[in-house]
C-alpha cells in the first residue's frame, strides 16, 4: 500500500483495513490450505503460483482510493454480518421449543413492534449514508478525468481477441496478443507479446473503444475498468506510483477466445519510458524503410514473413488452418476471395468489409500486407502461385 | 312437485378427466400447479447439469472438456434455464397451487389462460433446446457464446441458434405475462368475502407485486430482443454504431427487464418465508404491514436502478451517482424484510423441520449476499468487481438462498398438503445440510477469485486461480448431486408415507390448512371463514 | 353469495332469491385497475420509445389489450347475478344485465335438480325448470352455498 497516498486521505478509516491487511501471507495460505483439507482433497499443483484473498496492491492513486473504499464497505458489511449472525444464533439457541421456551405472542404488539418500521430503516439509512458519502467523494475523483494539457493519452482498442494500444502523443502503436502456453508457461493467459509500457508519475488518460464487439480493459492494480464499445469512446485515467509488471484480462465477454485477451502493463520510470519510446520509433523507421525499399521479394521470403504475420493478426478469426469459424468468420482456404482476382483480395484486406468483423488493415505497411496476401493465396490448398509485391500494395491503396 | 338428484354421469357425456387429456386440457389450478412444479424440477436438473459441466471444465486450468463456444453456450443456457425454466415456473407452480386455496377462491380467475400459460413453457424449452442443438449440425452456425445477457454486437455475430433463442425468450415472456395477469385478476377480484387486501396472506401479496413487475418489464425485453432480431436479419441498425445505432441501448432495455427480474425471482420466496418462519416459530409474522410496505418499496426502487449492472459503460457522473444512491437505498426495505424475519424468530418457540432449516439458512446467507450487493453498488469499487467472479459469487448468494432455497422451503412446507403424505424428515434434513454446505463450498471461494482478478465467463484461466477453482468445483459436485436426494424425497412422498393431517404443521396458520390433505380436486366446497 | 327475501305485496306473497357471484371489485374499480396498469406500462414504453426503442410499443400495446380483455372477461364473470322470484303460481328467473333473459316456469310443474359428481372431479350443479326446459342456477357458487340454495328453493316451492 502506498504510504504517500495514505497521508493525503484523512477520512480513511484505518481499522477494517488494518484488520484484513494485517494478515500475513502465511496466514492466508494456511486458511486456504485448511479449506483444502476440509474438502478432503489432496491437491498438488506443480506450479505454485501466487494467489490472493483480496485485491492486489494498488499501483495508482485512484486505485488506492478504490481499494480503501472497498475495504471500508467490506468492513461495514462484515460488522453487520457478525451482528445479524449473533442475534440469529442467540435466538436459535434460546428460543427453542425443545428448551421449553413459550412463544411470546405479543412481541409484535409491543412499542418495539409498533415503531420498528421506523427504527430499522433509519438505522439502515445511517449506514447507507456513511457508505454513499465516502463513495461519492471517491467516485468524483475516479470519474473526473484531469483536463491538464500535458496528460498522456493512450487509446485502447479492443479487438477479437487482442489489444491495440495507441500512444497518441508519441505516435506509437502496440499490438498486444496472448502467448501460447508452450512459450508462456505459468504465465499463460496472463502474458502478452508486447506489453503496454507506461511511465510512473504521469497522469495517463485511457480512451477505450472497440473495433468489433464489447471488451473491457481491466488491470486490478490500476483499478480502472471501462467497457470498450464500438462507436463509443469511454475514458479512464490513472497515475502510476510504482514500477512493476501488472497483469489483467479482458473483462467483458467478447466471444470464443474471451479468455485469451490478457493485458500486461509494464510500469517504468520516465527515463526508461523515454528510452522505450525511442526504441519503438527506431523499429518503426526501420520497418518502414524495409517496406518501401524497391526490393522485389522472393516467394519464400514473403511466405515466411506472411506465415508469422497471418498467425498473429489473422488466425484469431480465420484460424491457423484457414478454415475460419463460419458464419461470422469465413474460411480463407479455397475461398473465392483468396483464389480469385488479387485486386479484390487486396481491397478487402486494406479497406475491410463493412458490416462484418473484418476491419481495415490499411495501417499495416505495404510489405506486411504483401506478405499476408501472398501467404493467404499460397497456404493450405490455395496453391495459386501468386506473388504480391509491396509495390502492388502501394498501387492498390 | 318432485325433486330429483341425478349423478353426474347420467346428465353429462364427459366423465372424469383421465390420462394425458387430464393434463393437456386441464383448467384446474392444482393440476396446472403440479405441471409447473414438475416442469421446474426437470429444468432444475437440466440447468444443474450444465452448471456441473461448467464447474468440471473449470476444475483445472486448461481446456479439457468443452470448446470455448460450447462452454459459453452452457453458461448462457444455465442462466436462462435456471431463471426462466426452474425458478419462475416453480414460483408460478406454488402460486397456482396455493393462491386459490389461500384466498378461498374455487380456482384461478381465467382457467383457460392458465392452461395456455403453462403449455407455452414446454414449447419455449424446446426452442431453447434447439438453439443448443442446432450448431452441432452442418450449417448450424456458431454457438450462443454471449451469456444470457446476449449483448450486441456479439449476439449479431452468432449463427441461427440466436434466432431460436430470441423466439424462446418471446414464448417465455408470453407465458409469464399471461400467468401474471391471471394472478393479478385472481387476487384482486376473487378473495373470499371479508378478506380485505391487508388481510391477504403474505405469499399472495408477494405474488401480486411480482406479477405487477412482470407485466411492466417483460414487454421491454420482448421489444429489445425483437430489435436484435431486426438488426440480425432485416438490415436495421438499432444497436449498430456504424449505422447510427447504439449498442448500449440494448443493455438498458435488457437490464430494465433484468434488474426487476431479480425481485421477480426473489419475492415469491420471501412470501414463502413469511409463512414458514411464523409457522415454526409459533407466533405471528412480526410486521405484516411493514413487510407489505417494504415489498412495494423494493419493487418501486427496483424498477429505476437497472443501470447499476452497467456502471462501466461510461455514463455521466450524474447518472452513475443517481444509480449508486438508488441501489444503496434498496438496502433499507430489504433490511426491513430481514429484520422482520429475525424478529419473528425472536422469542418464538422454534422447532427445526426442513422448511425452517431452509428459512434460517436463507436469513443468514441472503443477508450475506445482500451485503456484498451493497459493496457492488458502490460505483468506484464496482470498477474493480464488475464482470469478475466476485459478481458471480454475489448473485449466487442472493439467488440461491433468496430464490431457490425459498422454493425448497415452500415445497417441503406444502408437500404434505399437496400429496397427503409427510415427507421423510431425516432425509429432508440430510438434503438441507448437503445442499447448504455444498453451496457454500462452491460459491464462497469465488469471492476471492474475483478479487484476485479472475474475470467471469472465461473457459480457461491462469494457474494462479487454480486453488479456489478446485475447491469451488468440488463443492459444485456435492451441491449438484445433492439434488438427486430432493428428487428421491419428492417421489417417495408422492408414493406414500405417514398420513398428513389437514393442519400438517403445529404452528401453521391460514385457510389452506383448513382443507384436507390432499385437498379435493375442487376446493372450497365450504365457505371459508376469514378471521 | 345468496340473499333471500320474502316480499309481501298487495296481491300476493313473493319469495325472492338474489344469487350473485363473489367479487371484490366494482366495475368502476376494475376500470381504475385497468387504467392504472395501462398507465404504468404506457410510461415505461414511451420512455423507451423516446430513447429510440420504438419496437417496444407494439409489445406493450398488445399487453395492454390482453390485460384489458382479461379484466373485462373476469369482471363479467364476477358480476353474474340471477334473481329468482317465486310467487303463488309461477317461478321467474331473471339475469338482470341481459335483456330477454327472463324465464317463467309454472310452479306446479317445476323441479329443482341437483347433479353431483361422485368422483369429485367437478363441482355440483343446480338446475331449475319444468317440461324438459331447465336453467342452471348459481354456477359460480361454491358447493356448500349451492346445497343451501337448493334446500331453500325446495322449501319455497313446496311450502307455498
Amino acid at each position: 500500500m502506498s504510504h504517500t497516498n495514505k497521508s493525503k486521505r484523512p477520512y480513511l478509516p484505518s481499522r477494517p483495513r488494518a484488520l484484513l491487511a494485517s494478515l500475513p501471507p502465511l496466514d492466508r495460505r494456511m486458511i486456504v490450505s485448511s479449506g483444502l483439507l476440509l474438502t478432503g482433497l489432496l491437491f498438488h499443483s506443480q506450479a505454485r503460483a501466487e494467489y490472493g484473498l483480496n485485491f492486489p496492491e494498488p499501483a495508482a492513486g485512484v486505485a488506492q482510493e478504490i481499494y480503501d473504499i472497498h475495504m471500508l464497505t467490506m468492513g461495514i458489511a462484515t460488522v453487520l454480518l457478525i451482528i445479524v449472525f449473533a442475534i440469529v444464533f442467540y435466538s436459535l439457541y434460546f428460543h427453542r421449543k425443545s428448551r421449553g421456551y413459550h412463544a411470546d405472542q405479543n412481541f409484535h404488539t409491543s412499542w418495539f413492534g409498533h415503531w420498528s418500521w421506523v427504527i430499522v430503516p433509519v438505522m439502515v439509512l445511517g449506514v447507507d449514508l456513511t457508505i454513499a458519502g465516502k463513495a461519492d467523494i471517491v467516485l468524483k475523483k475516479v470519474w473526473d478525468v484531469p483536463k491538464e494539457e500535458n496528460i498522456m493519452d493512450v487509446k485502447v482498442t479492443g479487438h477479437q481477441w487482442w489489444w491495440e494500444f495507441d500512444y497518441l502523443d508519441h505516435n506509437i502503436k502496440v499490438e498486444s496478443r496472448y502467448i501460447p502456453e508452450e512459450q508462456s508457461g505459468d504465465l499463460y493467459l496472463r502474458e502478452v507479446d508486447n506489453p503496454l509500457v507506461l511511465p510512473t508519475g504521469v497522469k495517463i488518460r485511457f480512451l477505450h473503444t472497440s473495433a468489433d464487439v464489447l471488451h473491457a480493459f481491466w488491470v486490478p492494480e490500476l483499478a480502472v475498468k471501462k467497457d470498450a464499445i464500438p462507436g463509443y469512446i469511454t475514458e479512464t485515467w490513472a497515475e502510476l506510483n510504482r514500477e512493476g509488471i501488472f497483469r489483467g484480462q479482458c473483462a467483458e465477454l467478447c466471444g470464443t477466445w474471451h479468455s485469451r485477451m490478457p493485458i500486461v502493463v509494464e510500469s517504468v520510470s520516465q527515463d526508461k519510458f523515454a528510452a522505450w519510446v525511442d526504441g519503438q520509433k527506431a523499429i518503426k523507421v526501420a520497418a518502414a524503410a524495409e517496406a518501401s525499399a524497391d526490393k522485389t521479394w522472393s516467394m519464400d521470403e514473403l511466405m515466411t514473413k506472411g506465415k508469422t504475420l497471418y498467425e498473429t493478426k489473422c488466425a484469431a478469426c480465420h484460424q491457423v488452418t484457414g478454415l475460419g469459424l463460419p458464419p461470422a468468420f469465413p474460411p480463407l482456404n479455397g475461398s473465392v476471395l483468396t483464389t480469385g482476382p488479387i485486386a479484390d483480395h487486396l481491397n478487402i484486406v486494406i479497406n475491410g468489409k463493412e458490416g462484418t468483423a473484418m476491419q481495415p488493415w490499411g495501417t499495416l505497411n505495404d510489405l506486411e500486407i504483401a506478405a499476408i496476401v501472398t501467404y493467404e493465396r499460397n497456404a493450405w490448398d490455395n496453391k495459386t502461385g501468386d506473388v504480391v509485391q509491396p509495390a502492388d500494395v502501394k498501387q492498390a491503396r | 312437485m318432485s325433486t330429483t338428484t341425478l349423478t353426474h354421469d347420467e346428465a353429462h357425456d364427459h366423465g372424469a378427466p383421465k390420462g394425458w387429456r387430464r393434463w393437456l386440457f386441464s383448467t384446474n389450478h392444482k393440476d396446472i400447479g403440479t405441471l409447473y412444479l414438475l416442469f421446474a424440477l426437470i429444468m432444475l436438473f437440466v440447468g444443474g447439469a450444465s452448471a456441473m459441466l461448467i464447474r468440471m471444465e473449470l476444475f483445472q486450468p486448461g481446456i479439457q472438456l468443452l470448446d470455448p463456444d460450447l462452454y459459453n453456450n452452457l453458461v448462457t443456457n444455465h442462466a436462462l434455464i435456471m431463471i426462466f425454466g426452474a425458478v419462475m415456473p416453480a414460483a408460478a407452480g406454488l402460486a397456482n397451487w396455493m393462491i386459490p386455496m389461500m384466498i378461498g377462491a374455487p380456482d384461478m380467475a381465467l382457467p383457460r389462460m392458465n392452461n395456455l400459460s403453462f403449455w407455452i413453457l414446454p414449447a419455449a424449452a424446446t426452442m431453447l433446446l434447439l438453439s443448443f442443438v442446432v450448431p452441432f449440425f452442418p450449417g448450424g452456425g456458431t454457438q450462443i457464446n454471449t451469456g444470457w445477457t446476449i449483448y450486441p454486437p456479439l449476439s449479431v455475430q452468432v449463427g441461427m441458434s440466436m434466432d431460436f433463442l430470441i423466439f424462446a425468450i418471446h414464448l417465455l415472456g408470453i407465458s409469464s405475462v399471461l400467468a401474471s395477469i391471471n394472478i393479478i385478476v385472481t387476487l384482486l377480484n376473487m378473495r373470499a368475502p371479508g378478506m380485505k387486501m391487508l388481510k391477504m396472506p403474505m405469499f399472495c401479496w408477494t405474488w401480486l407485486v411480482t406479477a405487477f413487475l412482470l407485466i411492466l418489464v417483460v414487454p421491454v425485453l420482448a421489444g429489445g430482443v425483437t430489435m436484435l432480431l431486426f438488426d440480425r436479419h432485416f438490415g436495421t441498425s438499432f444497436f449498430d454504431a456504424a449505422g447510427g445505432g447504439d449498442p448500449v441501448l440494448f443493455q438498458h432495455l435488457f437490464w430494465f427487464f433484468g434488474h426487476p427480474e431479480v425481485y421477480i425471482l426473489l419475492l415469491p420466496s420471501i412470501g414463502v418465508l413469511s409463512h414458514v418462519i411464523p409457522a415454526f416459530s409459533r407466533k405471528p409474522l412480526f410486521g405484516y404491514n411493514s413487510m407489505v410496505g417494504a415489498m412495494i418499496a423494493v419493487a418501486t426502487i427496483g424498477m429505476v436502478v437497472w443501470a447499476h449492472h452497467q456502471y462501466t459503460i461510461g455514463m455521466s457522473l450524474g447518472a452513475v451517482t443517481y444509480f449508486m444512491i438508488g441501489t444503496i437505498l434498496i438496502s433499507i426495505p430489504v433490511g426491513l424484510m430481514i429484520f422482520n424475519f429475525i424478529a419473528t424468530m425472536w422469542r418464538g418457540a422454534m422447532t427445526f423441520e426442513t422448511p425452517m432449516l431452509f428459512a434460517v439458512g436463507i436469513v443468514l446467507m441472503f443477508t450475506f449476499g445482500g451485503l456484498s450487493g451493497v459493496m457492488l453498488a458502490v460505483v468506484p469499487a464496482d470498477m474493480q468487481y464488475h464482470d469478475s467472479m466476485f459478481v458471480v459469487a454475489h448473485f449466487h448468494y442472493v439467488l440461491m438462498p433468496g430464490a431457490v432455497f425459498g422454493l425448497f422451503a415452500g415445497v417441503f412446507y406444502w408437500l404434505p398438503k399437496w400429496t397427503g403424505h409427510m415427507y421423510d424428515e431425516k432425509l429432508g434434513k440430510l438434503f438441507f445440510w448437503t445442499n447448504v454446505i455444498g453451496f457454500n463450498i462452491t460459491f464462497f471461494p469465488q469471492h476471492f477469485l474475483g478479487l484476485a482478478g479472475m474475470p467471469r465467463r472465461i473457459v480457461d484461466y491462469n494457474v494462479m486461480f487454480t486453488e479456489f477453482n478446485v475447491i469451488s468445483s468440488v463443492g459444485a459436485m456435492v451441491f449438484g448431486l445433492s439434488h438427486l436426494l430432493l428428487l428421491y424425497i419428492v417421489i417417495k412422498t408422492i408414493r406414500g408415507g405417514k398420513k398428513a393431517e389437514s393442519r400438517a404443521w403445529e404452528g401453521a396458520k391460514g385457510l389452506e390448512w383448513e382443507l384436507d390433505s390432499p385437498p379435493a380436486f375442487h376446493t372450497w366446497t365450504v365457505a371459508p371463514q376469514i378471521k | 353469495m345468496v340473499r333471500s327475501d320474502v316480499q309481501i305485496g298487495s296481491r300476493s306473497t313473493q319469495t325472492v332469491f338474489v344469487v350473485e357471484s363473489n367479487r371484490n371489485l366494482s366495475w368502476r374499480q376494475s376500470k381504475w385497475l385497468f387504467l392504472f396498469l395501462a398507465g404504468c406500462i404506457g410510461i415505461v414504453s414511451f420512455y423507451f420509445a423516446s430513447l429510440g426503442a420504438w419496437l417496444v410499443l407494439p409489445f406493450t400495446g398488445l399487453e395492454i389489450l390482453i390485460i384489458g380483455g382479461a379484466i373485462y372477461a373476469q369482471s363479467c364473470c364476477a358480476h353474474r347475478k340471477q334473481i329468482i322470484r317465486i310467487d303463488q303460481s309461477q317461478i321467474e328467473v331473471d339475469e338482470p344485465p341481459r335483456r330477454n333473459a327472463l324465464k317463467i316456469f309454472p310452479k306446479a310443474w317445476s323441479k329443482v335438480v341437483q347433479i353431483h359428481d361422485n368422483q369429485g372431479w367437478y363441482p355440483s350443479r343446480l338446475l331449475i325448470g319444468s317440461h324438459g326446459e331447465f336453467i342452471e342456477i348459481g354456477k359460480y357458487l361454491i358447493d356448500d352455498e349451492r346445497e343451501q340454495l337448493a334446500h331453500q328453493l325446495r322449501c319455497a316451492i313446496e311450502g307455498a
